[in-house]
């Protein structure tokens, strides 16, 4: 594992993949060969005011020139983890065109979703995630208004860019993103994963698929507008040669056709640190058994802070050693059958950061990663 | 000069005073200043120089009003005969007029409210009207300016130091008083009682001026005890904040504060039958207004202001409720002034009668919805009273309307820093044009850098409007402009506070704690500033844990002790203890977010029904979504409820207003 070099530039024709997650929200950025950038969803670590957006800190580092700029930049679903910074990354990169799931209306499902989040009282962990939401919609508002344009709605068919990559949206299917938005906001922000933003990107021999939160199953049953949809009217695109896992590699969004057949294949997942069990899990059967079976995964950061004095077997590391690492030995008195569920500490803005770049051949040429960031292997590191 | 036979003060010696001034400002370009403390007839002897023929009296109204210097400028014109436009600005209308005076050889006595004394630059927490002052000293200084002009000032300071020549100084001396007066029921009427208490305790070689006795015996009347009364009567006569005070603690105490606060709704004299009718006073009570922080003069009513300034101060430092009926008070008001005018324009109503006439234009500006078909069919507006109702309407809440008055103020004068500010912040409340609304924001800042308002509301704009860089330079800005030599002025505190607020409204806490940490030290412990402390401290809590699980109230210390669990139960110690949440309700299990002092690390406790119960006797629907706190004491573990702890409630339609066109 390399660790990630901000003074080795990419060159032009670079595919750069950067993946970053740090515990709770995820943010995609990818370098798109020819020049040109799309940044994907947002997440924030610790650090200093103006260098804690893994997504600014790698477009002013890694832009190629000053013509290096963001072609878009997209909200894959409206839900609060994955908005955090994306207003500050909206007003420093100027993006020429902004993206969200949904019908021709895609600001309406923000606009309801913070309506509905305005007028009832929430714990702090909730405001700060509605208050960024609040942010990201005035920053979309304000581009559009500085900019004259009006925001993108995405959905399967849409083709962001052209050559000499292709980035084509996959989901939402446009009747399914308009049903939604016609629905009351509860019921709406409950499935609004499955309004998740998929996009591949092409390059010659190599493809990408970029998953937001989409699911395969719901409430235990597969869905419709689910990854099901897309392995079949997709069959190609749902065998990258590098994918941003769905869903925090959560086991109910993955389908096994896409999680079969290519290898190597770059496979980044980002941790969802909030749950009682943070994803993606690494029980036996569950999320990371699975993708282990295709190939190596590469996660940004540890699904859950370890336990004081546990020490980090290294940055590559088998799933019985991430589960040995991370869990803890039982605690004492009322604590005693407790789950720890304490957030990743994260430092810097490029500590939870996976890099991949692609040539047009389907191969990885370069592979860098943050300090927090891991590669969970089947079989022990030699 | 015959004393009124109602008068407490002997004013015979103003004669002596009134002849010199006349005599000092005959040369051409002469210039008095009339001083003379509280109480030393500075009103009485304007009044009458402006009965003198080829005077022109201006009486404004405090500086830090919203019509001070339009209301200056629209005697001036009146009563010189000036041409008034129908859109013309203040300062035109005050260049206009002086050249008049100065062609016709008037001669012109400014009679200037305390507050016209304190500097534009003074330290103040309210920069509105550190703005207003600056208007009414652009008053002033057009009238340095004019070449040629024979002015008079009265007033106890002047308001700058004049750049032409010196004003030559006549002080009035201190008007003696006539204490006999205490004794008669016609002055002091239901209050005779305290004057008489008073005069029982006066030491016969004291002579306080007579404003300072009239507040003595209305802190008598409220109860406050005559010798602290005497006492201060006998060290601190000149200065009248003291008495002022007493005399709103009392009336706080018996509940009759809003007596003066309606009192303070007017502005200037009135015939005491109509202003008392406006006022509507107990008659128990009403010689609080006719006696003491008033006067009776023959058949006015005559309002001190240094008396009146000073009540506002004590009221707002006493922290007295804001009366709820003021509109109505206003609008009958504006009827008392307009039975003594009559003309529906102040253009036409004449020298003598102009005063009423702004008055009831000001009176009508402020009594909000109870004005607006009277203000409507007023022929012409005077341009203080525009301002004056903008004001108004933004202050209830009335932003598109504001809209509208605040660009006649600034088409008439877009120099107007204070108009240019409000016509941005209303169009920013009314989600109206961002866009203007910021050249606006921006200008008044160019116009006056010094405002620590016009900064920070920049700031706080691009803040809501997630203009993050604009943001960050406008803050490094206004930490220049509010700087001196590499120091911030006390004045950024409050700049620093919003500015905090606004990023932690965004979700922004690192952002608001660099803020949150200019805000100087002294006043952390304001409330409105710890308030915010402990949301920032929880806010920063909760980023590092990634949940909430102590109530956002609690700072310091606090934070991390124990609330609601005693330190001994049952003879037991206290020997664990957690801070929590009920965080989720599923089915038969209830999940609880918990973490240890000092709060390091977070757990997620499932409880089934039957452990619940045996935590507490709360039934787990009941708590869902509030904090506890859960003790070990011995073998027994409890768990207790605390408050929700204070949140902020958001005005939904406000946070949306810029994303209405997103609504469907």
């Amino acid at each position: 594992m390399e660790r990630i070099n901000p003074t080795r530039s990419l060159g032009r024709d670079d595919l750069a993949v950067f993946v970053a997650g740090p515990g709770l929200g995820e943010g995609v950025a990818v370098a798109l060969p020819g020049g040109g950038w799309l940044l994907i969803d947002g997440c924030r670590t610790g650090g200093n005011v103006g260098e804690d957006v893994p997504l600014r800190t790698i477009w002013s580092t890694w832009r190629r020139d000053a013509t290096d700029t963001v072609k878009w930049m997209l909200l894959t679903h409206p839900h609060g983890d994955h908005v955090s910074g994306f207003a500050e990354v909206v007003d420093v990169v100027r993006p020429e065109n902004i993206g969200m799931a949904g019908p021709p209306a895609p600001g309406r499902g923000l606009h309801a979703e913070l309506s509905d989040w305005l007028t009832r009282q929430a714990p702090t962990e909730d405001s700060l995630a509605r208050d960024q939401l609040l942010a990201a919609a005035n920053a979309i508002r304000s581009w559009e208004r500085r900019t004259g344009r009006e925001v993108t709605a995405i959905h399967d068919g849409v083709r962001l860019v052209d050559a000499p990559a292709s980035v084509i949206a996959l989901s939402p299917s446009p009747a399914f993103a308009a049903s939604l938005a016609a629905e009351s906001w509860p019921a709406f922000r409950d499935r609004a994963n499955l309004l998740s933003i998929v996009l591949e990107v092409a390059h010659g021999g190599t493809r990408l698929l970029l998953t937001g939160d989409l699911p395969h199953r719901v409430a235990n049953s597969e869905h419709p507008e689910g990854w099901s949809r897309l392995v079949s009217a997709y069959p190609a695109a749902c065998a990258p040669r590098g994918l941003k896992v769905p869903h925090h590699g959560s086991k109910d969004a993955l389908h096994p056709a896409i999680n079969a057949g290519v290898a190597p294949r770059g496979m980044w997942t980002t941790p969802f640190s909030k749950n009682r069990e943070p994803l993606p899990r690494w029980a036996d059967g569950e999320g990371l058994s699975q993708l282990l079976a295709v190939d190596a995964v590469k996660l940004t950061a540890p699904p859950r802070r370890p336990p004081t004095g546990h020490v980090r077997p290294g940055g590559e590391m088998t799933r019985a050693q991430l589960g040995a690492w991370l869990t803890a030995a039982p605690l004492a008195g009322f604590l005693a059958d407790a789950d720890d569920i304490s957030l990743p500490t994260i430092s810097s803005a490029l500590s939870p950061v996976w890099l991949s770049v692609f040539n047009d051949r389907g191969d990885v040429v370069r592979e860098e990663c943050g300090d927090a960031a891991l590669l969970i292997t089947s079989e022990a590191p030699a | 000069m015959p004393t009124p036979p109602e008068s407490i003060a002997d004013l015979s010696r103003l004669s002596r005073a009134l002849d010199d001034v006349v005599r000092r400002a005959e040369a051409p370009g002469a210039r008095v200043w009339v001083s003379g403390g509280p109480g030393s007839g500075r009103s009485t002897l304007a009044r009458r120089l402006g009965d003198l023929p080829g005077v022109v009296l201006v009486e404004p109204p405090d500086a830090d009003e919203a019509d001070a210097a339009g209301h200056a400028a629209v005697q001036m014109a009146v009563r010189t005969g000036t041409t008034i436009g129908d859109a013309i600005g203040t300062e035109q209308l005050t260049v206009a007029a002086l050249r008049t005076m100065v062609a016709k050889n008037q001669l012109l006595v400014l009679r200037l409210p305390h507050s016209w004394s304190r500097p534009a630059t003074a330290a103040t927490r309210d920069d509105d009207s550190r703005a207003l002052r600056r208007r009414a000293q652009a008053f002033y200084r057009a009238c340095e300016s004019a070449q040629g002009l024979r002015w008079i000032v009265v007033a106890d300071a002047l308001p700058t130091h004049p750049k032409g020549p010196a004003f030559r100084e006549v002080k009035l001396p201190v008007v003696p008083t006539r204490l006999m007066s205490l004794d008669d029921a016609a002055i002091w009427g239901a209050y005779v009682g305290a004057a008489r208490r008073l005069k029982g305790s006066l030491p016969p070689t004291l002579s306080p001026n007579p404003l300072a006795l009239r507040l003595a015996v209305g802190a008598v009347a409220l109860g406050t005890a005559v010798d602290e009364v005497t006492n201060r009567l006998k060290y601190d006569d000149q200065r009248l904040g003291g008495l002022v005070e007493r005399v709103v603690l009392g009336a706080m105490r018996i509940g009759v504060d809003w007596i003066l606060q309606r009192y303070r709704l007017l502005r200037t004299s009135l015939p005491a039958k109509d202003a008392l009718q406006a006022l509507n006073l107990p008659p128990e009570h009403s010689a609080l207004v006719t006696a003491c922080v008033g006067y009776i003069d023959g058949e006015t009513l005559r309002v001190p202001d240094a008396i009146r300034s000073h009540l506002g101060a004590a009221l707002a430092g006493a922290r007295a409720q804001p009366i709820n009926d003021a509109d109505n008070v206003h609008s009958l008001l504006a009827d008392a002034h307009g039975l003594c005018d009559g003309a529906p324009d102040p253009r036409s109503s004449g020298p003598v009668k102009v005063g009423h006439s702004l008055e009831r234009a000001f009176q009508l500006a402020s009594a909000g919805r109870l004005g607006d078909q009277r203000w409507s069919e007023m022929a012409w507006h005077p341009p203080g009273s525009v301002l004056a109702r903008a004001r108004k309407l933004s202050q209830d809440g009335r932003y598109s309307e504001a809209v509208s008055l605040y660009e006649l103020c600034v088409s008439a004068e877009p120099d107007n820093d204070y108009a240019q500010h409000y016509l941005a912040f209303n169009m920013d409340r009314a989600g109206e044009s961002p866009e203007r609304a910021e050249r606006s924001f921006a200008l008044a800042r160019r116009l006056d850098p010094g405002n620590g308002w016009w900064n920070g509301r920049l700031v706080t704009f691009y803040v809501g409007l997630a203009r993050y860089t604009e943001a960050e330079e406008a803050y490094r800005a206004a930490r220049v402009n509010l700087s001196k030599s590499g120091t911030l002025s006390p004045r950024f505190s409050e700049l620093a506070y919003w500015v905090a607020t606004a990023w932690l409204d965004r979700g922004e806490v690192a952002r608001a704690r660099l803020a949150f940490d200019d805000i100087a030290l002294a006043e952390r412990d304001r409330r409105t500033v710890s308030e915010l402390e402990a949301r920032l401290i929880d806010a920063e809590e909760v980023r590092r844990l990634g949940r909430s699980v102590r109530p956002p109230v609690l700072v310091g210390a606090a934070r991390w002790r124990p609330i609601q669990l005693p330190s001994t139960r049952r003879g037991c110690e206290l020997k664990a203890w957690f801070g929590g949440r009920v965080a989720e309700i599923d089915g038969e299990e209830v999940r609880v977010v918990l973490a240890a002092p000092p709060g390091e690390r977070v757990h997620l406790k499932r409880l089934s029904r039957e452990q619940w119960g045996r935590l507490t006797s709360f039934a787990p629907e009941d708590l869902l979504g509030r904090f506890v706190e859960i003790g070990e004491y011995g073998e027994a573990t409890v768990l207790e409820p605390l408050s929700r702890g204070e949140s902020v409630q958001r005005d939904a339609e406000h946070e949306l207003r810029y994303l209405t066109a997103w609504k469907g």
